[in-house]
């Protein structure tokens, strides 16, 4: 009986799943006909997230139930955190040649992420349960992941347009750590403003997939509520670290003990 | 004062200085003609060590400039690049900069000294004005100024009239003699006219292909296509 109820259950979404497909069908149309060309890039990129995300839940439902999930966890955010690095340094780039973005985006990620995880874990806010672990870290990895490449982008581009103000100030006795702290500054705000912002018409313009999600699965709104702020103060909390600890890599990497700009 | 001695350096894939020597007196001004290209600004910012040398050693006041905390050398050393640079904010503040961010700062030494230093360049009364708004030449006065108020030893000066028209570029000219003069500053000028080489050095060294000679200006030398 129970299967029965699991394959009309099981079926039933996969109807819904092709329903929504339609939507993809207006995607790859309107991309056509205004020729934008992202229906290539949409393709492939939906039928990757496809096919992560059923993996991912084939996954997920064997971790959940099994008793040493934290073995895998570990794998499982690791992957997170090479991947998270990967793609921001991707984004990045060979922009300046002498800063090479993983060795940057890596470590940085991870710290700024693990820290804000394991204070909440510490605090008990985050029950030790792989249904809340493997989630939350998903994203705050990602959530780093975004605010490490907006901090580097905007980071190098202020540096390498501003390198002669720069040389300039080291020329007047400034030290490498003084003559770049308003970029730093300005790169760190410019990254965290979208996730501020989310946070600013949260539950006006602006609700999350989180709480979508708690809500849809029955979650009582104010428990969702709370989960979800919680969410936020982890990533943005996460995303200040790591944009702090990326930033203070590209001046280590860029500038000499001498304070001499090798860009 | 400084003393150069076979100093090499790679830039990209080529290399740029080839074994340079040169040392200049106390209170001497030594001018460097060369073509464009030939190494001059780089050569200026191995002094100060804005860039570091590959190989050989360059001497200020007996030291080697690897000796130095690079902070303090450059409070020595000053250097006027060749097209100034405006930081944000006033004159005032510009002229300043390098006060401002020493650690024992002295408010009312920093105001006295702005407005005299101001005065002597001739921008005293752009002190309030956004630095950027300023004509080339009246930057040009800001970014000595602003060097010069730091109480340099050595001034490096790479064409510091290049960019102005012939007329302003005579002005700041004789204003920069005087300002090093008055100060018994050891100068290194670069510049690419060889009658302003003429004019400002007590001696003149030539550079080419990545090497240097020097002469009195009593000599006439030609070598590639450089005649002083
Ligand atoms: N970062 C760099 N990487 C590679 N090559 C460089 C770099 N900076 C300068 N160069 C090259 O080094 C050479 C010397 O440059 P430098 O600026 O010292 O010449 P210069 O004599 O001051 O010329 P100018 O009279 O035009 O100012 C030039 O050919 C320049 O293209
Ligand atoms: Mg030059």
């Amino acid at each position: 009986m129970f299967d029965s109820i699991n394959l009309s259950l099981n079926v039933d979404i996969m109807v819904k799943l092709v329903l929504a497909s339609s939507l993809a069908i207006v995607i790859v149309v309107v991309s056509y006909l205004k020729e934008i060309g992202v229906a290539r890039d949409f393709s492939s990129a939906a039928l990757r997230g496809f096919l992560q995300l059923m993996l991912l839940s084939a996954l997920l439902t064997y971790v959940f139930l099994s008793e040493i999930w934290y073995g895998f966890a570990v794998p499982i955010i690791t992957l997170m955190i090479l991947l998270a690095g990967y793609t921001s340094a991707r984004r990045v780039g060979a922009g300046v040649a002498v800063v090479k973005p993983i060795v940057i985006t890596t470590p940085s990620i991870t710290a700024g992420a693990l820290f804000s995880l394991s204070t909440l874990v510490v605090l008990g806010v985050i029950p030790t349960e792989p249904e809340f672990i493997i989630p939350l870290s998903g994203m705050a990895f990602g959530n780093s992941m975004n605010i490490c490449s907006l901090t580097l982008t905007r980071l190098l581009s202020e540096i390498k347009n501003n390198k002669d103000k720069i040389e300039a100030k080291l020329a007047l006795g400034a030290t490498s750590d003084f003559t770049v702290r308003e970029y730093e500054r300005i790169a760190i705000r410019w990254s965290l403003i979208p996730t501020i912002d989310n946070l600013r018409t949260l539950g006006v313009i602006f609700i999350p997939g989180a709480m979508t999600g708690m809500l849809m699965a029955g979650i009582s709104p104010v428990t969702a509520a709370v989960y979800q702020l919680s969410i936020f103060f982890m990533i943005i909390s996460s995303g200040i670290m790591t944009s702090v600890i990326a930033s203070h890599f590209v001046k280590l990497r860029i500038f000499t003990q001498a304070h001499q700009l090798i860009l | 004062m400084i003393e150069i001695s076979n100093i090499r350096k790679r830039l990209g894939s080529r290399e740029i200085l080839k074994g340079i020597n040169l040392s200049v007196e106390k209170g001497e001004i030594v001018a460097i003609v060369g073509h464009s290209g030939s190494g001059k600004s780089t050569l200026l910012r191995c002094i100060n060590r804005l860039i570091e040398v590959d190989g050989g050693d360059i001497k200020v006041n007996g030291v080697s400039v690897r000796k130095y905390n690079p902070v303090e050398l450059r409070k020595i050393v000053g250097l006027v690049f060749q097209t100034p640079v405006m930081f944000e904010g006033n004159v005032g503040e510009n002229i300043s900069y390098g006060l401002r961010i020493s650690k024992n700062k002295d408010l009312a030494y920093e105001t006295e000294e702005v407005e005299r230093i101001a005065r002597e360049v001739g921008v005293q009364e752009f002190l309030s004005s956004d630095a950027n708004s300023l004509s080339g030449g009246e930057q040009q006065r800001v970014a000595l100024a602003r060097a010069l108020i730091l109480k340099p030893k050595v001034m490096l000066l790479d064409e510091p009239t290049s960019f102005l028209d012939p007329k302003s570029g005579g002005v700041i000219e004789n204003l920069i003699l005087k300002l090093v003069k008055s100060r018994a500053l050891t100068v290194i000028w670069v510049t690419h006219d060889v009658s302003q080489a003429k004019r400002v050095g007590n001696r003149i060294a030539v550079m080419q292909k990545g090497r240097i000679i020097v002469t009195d200006k009593s000599e006439r030398i030609e070598w590639g296509k450089v005649y002083v």
